[in-house]
């Protein structure tokens, strides 16, 4: 491989399926090098797709699937894709896991695809999954890229799920679209903020913020 | 070799097709499911103009809305067809309601350029523009779904006419149910292509639409259909207007003009059933 880009990994011999630096390749996104909350990829739809639970997990599923496949068919095809249309290539195959994704939510599971609407296209644009094509899927192993894919999707994941968890709670007074605070007699004053874009961010900071300060990262210069 | 044009070229045509193959295969394979699910969810909006479907399972509101709705078309003088103007048998459930709408405006355009240089004392073009109108109105399909309380009940008891507008950012659209006294608002229910969610978006939540419940849509034999007001937490309201949504006083204005634009369609339609007398007109008064 001709690319600069790419995080080489050193090979070892009979390496255990899940051996610690292939569990590494699933839990570093998590957290020390989460693609929304270190790296700072995929905002837009973090922001977007947040106001309520439900389309929020649709769409991590989504976003799963899409990384990991597209991770594993650039990487069978690394050896043969040439290098000077490498990014077309991967946007081409990234593009149609994306529209059967949507496809397949449009026939099984109409009204969040309806909720999603245009943000399940824009997947293709996500950059997380073309970061991970770029700097892993093309220079690595096809298990390894599964990996790190399903690494990087989690690390989304999670973080919209919280958002989203927060969001939902407070802006509309419920977990998944039950109304908790009616059901407990709780009364409860909605906060239109949350529901607003605006809200994700804030909500988006405060994890950034935390996580932050238990793990002290801190930006080089 | 992999650097080399002819090898990029070749391998570029054989991702476009392996590609386009599988995208064109999903695309036929799910066809059937996708239009399914498309009229599964037109049933569900239409049922919930006229009850609560959240405990329907899938095929439930399938069957409930085959026993309790049928349904017919009318053309905007309120008779009914059976035949496009094609002369091809249609379905109610088969229009395109969103197709419908853009006959509709472009007409509603055409009236109002119509009136315009009918003003300035151009009675000629005045005429042909509303001539045009005319022949554009004369192919709209306005469909109606009629609802029985039970599936053995001989008499409908609502009339679910559809509607589409514009929203703020994009299109939206609507059932509105009338009583048998074609005046009073059954219920109704709303969707949206992309309003703001959080403002323009709650037109979808049944709190919002339930405001509409027991409204009239005429006022001493005169059409003036119900208007969201703007702001929210009026009172005093009448029997015409609805509370406004905070925030989303562009939404509530294209809802408004979308039930104007359609009860003026549907109006011929409408009059012609309270002019039969098949509705009761009394008792049918529910509390503000």
């Amino acid at each position: 491989m001709a690319t600069e880009t790419q995080e080489q990994v050193e090979k070892k011999k009979s390496e255990g399926l899940l051996s610690k630096r292939r569990k590494s390749l699933v839990t570093d996104p998590l957290n020390d090098d989460n693609p929304i909350t270190v790296q700072v990829l995929g905002i837009c739809s973090a922001l977007a797709v947040t106001t309520q639970l439900k389309p929020t997990l649709v769409m991590s599923i989504s976003v799963i699937a899409v990384i990991v496949f597209s991770n594993l068919i650039i990487s069978l095809l690394r050896d043969l894709i040439p290098n000077r249309i490498r990014i077309i290539v991967m946007l081409g195959v990234v593009a149609t896991l994306v529209a059967l994704v949507d496809q397949v939510l449009k026939a099984y599971l109409y009204d969040v695809s309806k909720m999603l609407s245009v943000f399940v296209g824009l997947i293709i644009t996500n950059c997380i999954v073309m970061g991970r094509l770029e700097a892993f899927a093309l220079g690595n192993k096809p298990w390894d890229s599964i990996l790190d894919g399903m690494g990087s999707g989690l690390g989304y994941a999670w973080i919209i799920l919280a958002v989203a968890f927060f969001r939902e709670l407070l802006g509309s007074g419920s977990v998944f679209g039950l109304k908790i605070f009616e059901e407990a007699g709780i009364p409860f004053a909605t906060n239109g903020l949350m529901v607003n874009p605006i809200g994700a961010f804030i909500i988006l900071g405060l994890i950034i913020w935390v996580q932050r300060s238990i793990n002290g990262y801190v930006e080089e210069n | 070799m992999r650097q080399s044009n002819s090898y990029i070229i070749i391998f570029s045509i054989a991702l476009t097709v392996v590609l386009g193959g599988l995208l064109a295969l999903a695309a036929t394979a799910l066809k059937p499911a996708q239009k399914e699910s498309v009229k599964l969810d037109t049933q569900k909006q239409i049922l919930s103009a006229v009850m609560d479907i959240k405990s329907l399972a899938g095929e439930e509101v399938d069957s409930v809305y085959q026993a309790q709705i049928s349904s017919l078309i009318v053309n905007y003088k309120g008779e009914e067809i059976t035949t496009n103007a094609a002369g091809e048998t249609i379905e109610a459930e088969k229009v395109d309601i969103r197709k419908e709408f853009k006959k509709v405006s472009s007409a509603k355009k055409l009236y109002v350029e119509a009136a315009e240089l009918e003003e300035s004392g151009k009675a000629e073009e005045a005429k042909a523009k509303k001539a045009e109108a005319e022949g554009i109105m004369q192919n709209v399909l306005l469909p109606v779904f009629r609802f029985k309380p039970s599936a053995d009940a001989t008499d409908f008891t609502a009339y679910i006419l559809p509607t589409y507008g514009n929203g703020l950012w994009n299109n939206i659209w609507g059932f509105l149910a009338l009583q048998g006294d074609m005046n009073t608002i059954e219920g109704i229910s709303l969707d949206h292509v992309g309003e703001t969610p959080g403002l323009g978006a709650r037109i979808t939540e049944s709190e919002v639409q339930s405001r509409y419940e027991g409204k009239k849509i005429y006022n001493e034999g005169k059409l003036v259909s119900v208007t969201m007001v703007k702001g929210e937490g009026n009172t005093d309201l009448g029997e015409h207007r609805v509370d406004g949504m905070s925030g989303a006083t562009l939404t509530a204005n294209g809802v408004n003009a979308m039930l104007e634009v359609y009860l003026e369609s549907y109006q011929p339609y409408i009059e012609k059933l309270k002019g039969a007398g098949s509705a009761p007109k009394t008792g049918m008064a529910i509390a503000e």
